[in-house]
């Protein structure tokens, strides 16, 4: 099954461990909103997409160029690495997914792989500074996470494609953290976007500017008002599999 | 910034292009007394926002500061603009129209609706 998802280099990089960073669509599309800021800010260029017989028939047409929905960049000096996702991640592929990323992240050594998400807050609306709260792949990185200012997740279920590419970091020894920031269950948040990108900029000495993602915040959530009603759809059917939880 | 993940395919992509209207995001919470309705309105005007109310259902429109426009293809009209918002809700039960709350915060509609109580309390002996 694996085999028919492929990461489709267009560049051969010789890689020194760089910090890679992840966002696919889900609470508040807040990985996604980050992850693109993260682009867009550092300039960082195309390198690498991810293609499949299993993703909707669909091309992204960007600048007259064609595109795939999940794309890989990096900067100038090879040594970070962003992935971003246009698409919701189908749950039934989510594991596939997971596993070529992982196979694909062992070859090029990251020094860290951080996972951005956001965390459900059913009152959202009354939430003046949104928390973040995290969760580690291994004891060193959970060390990295006790001075990083982050609330760390004790307790509870996390479902969908970002927390299973963390268990499958952790299985394989990859250093890696989960970000999630609270954010609106069910519209798109930058906002909670700029609030992880900030806490980005304290623990990895970053300096990206998120006044855009305040000030354009309206028309950001205008342009992903589709992305996230498909991610919703998405959201309910993981939740929907849950249910085989006890009440804890 | 691109728009993603535009459908030019989805039947309300293409209702929301021929009525030149964005449908808002919604969602409906069912809580123990009422329904909440929520809506996300960004860019919307908020002394232009209206709420209709019927036992069924609920109508939301509003006029935006300002238009948002959307690039096409494969078409004469090149650009789309879009000035207002408009939503018809089916309600997935019957609510008392009459004590309604509404408010607007950070560009999201937020609707309280009371639940038509049909039954009633009965004591135990």
């Amino acid at each position: 099954m694996g085999k028919e998802i492929e990461i489709v280099e267009k560049e051969n990089i010789d890689w020194k461990n760089p910090k890679v960073f992840i966002g696919f669509p889900d609470v508040g599309l807040v990985g996604t909103i980050a992850t693109f800021h993260l682009v867009h800010k550092l300039k960082l260029r195309e390198f690498a997409y991810m293609d499949s017989k299993l993703f909707p028939p669909v091309v992204i047409v960007h600048r007259s160029r064609l595109s795939s929905p999940i794309r890989f960049y990096t900067d100038e000096k090879n040594s970070i690495v962003v992935i971003i996702s246009e698409m919701p991640i189908p749950p039934a592929i989510v594991y596939d997914i997971s596993e070529v990323l992982i196979e694909w992240l062992k070859n090029i050594r990251p020094e860290i792989v951080v996972i951005l998400g956001g965390l459900i807050h059913p009152q959202r609306l009354e939430l003046e500074k949104p928390e973040i709260y995290s969760l580690a792949s291994n004891d060193k990185t959970h060390n990295l996470l006790k001075n990083s200012g982050t609330l760390l997740l004790e307790e509870g279920l996390l479902s969908g494609p970002n927390s299973i590419l963390l268990k499958y970091c952790s299985r394989y020894g990859l250093d890696a953290i989960y970000l999630m920031v609270e954010a609106h269950p069910h519209y798109p948040d930058p906002e909670s976007a700029a609030i992880i990108i900030e806490k980005l900029n304290f623990m990895f000495g970053f300096n990206v500017d998120t006044k855009e993602l305040i000030e354009k915040g309206e028309e950001i959530k205008i342009k992903s008002k589709e992305l996230m009603r498909k991610t919703q759809e998405n959201l309910r059917s993981l939740q929907r599999s849950d249910a085989f939880m006890m009440y804890r | 910034m691109p728009v993603w993940n535009i459908d030019f395919y989805d039947e309300k992509t293409l209702r929301e292009f021929k009525k030149r209207m964005l449908e808002p995001l919604i969602s409906i919470e069912d809580s123990a007394d009422f329904l909440i309705l929520t809506a996300d309105l960004p860019k919307a005007r908020k002394e232009s926002i209206e709420v209709n109310i019927a036992a069924n259902s609920i109508e939301i429109k509003a006029e935006m500061r300002e238009e948002h426009k959307v690039k096409l293809w494969n078409s004469l009209r090149r650009e789309i603009s879009f000035t207002h918002y408009h939503k018809v809700i089916p309600l997935p039960l019957e609510i008392v129209p009459d004590k309604v709350k509404v408010r607007f915060i950070n560009g999201i509609l937020e609707i309280k609706l009371p639940k038509k109580s049909h039954g009633r309390k009965i004591k135990l002996e």
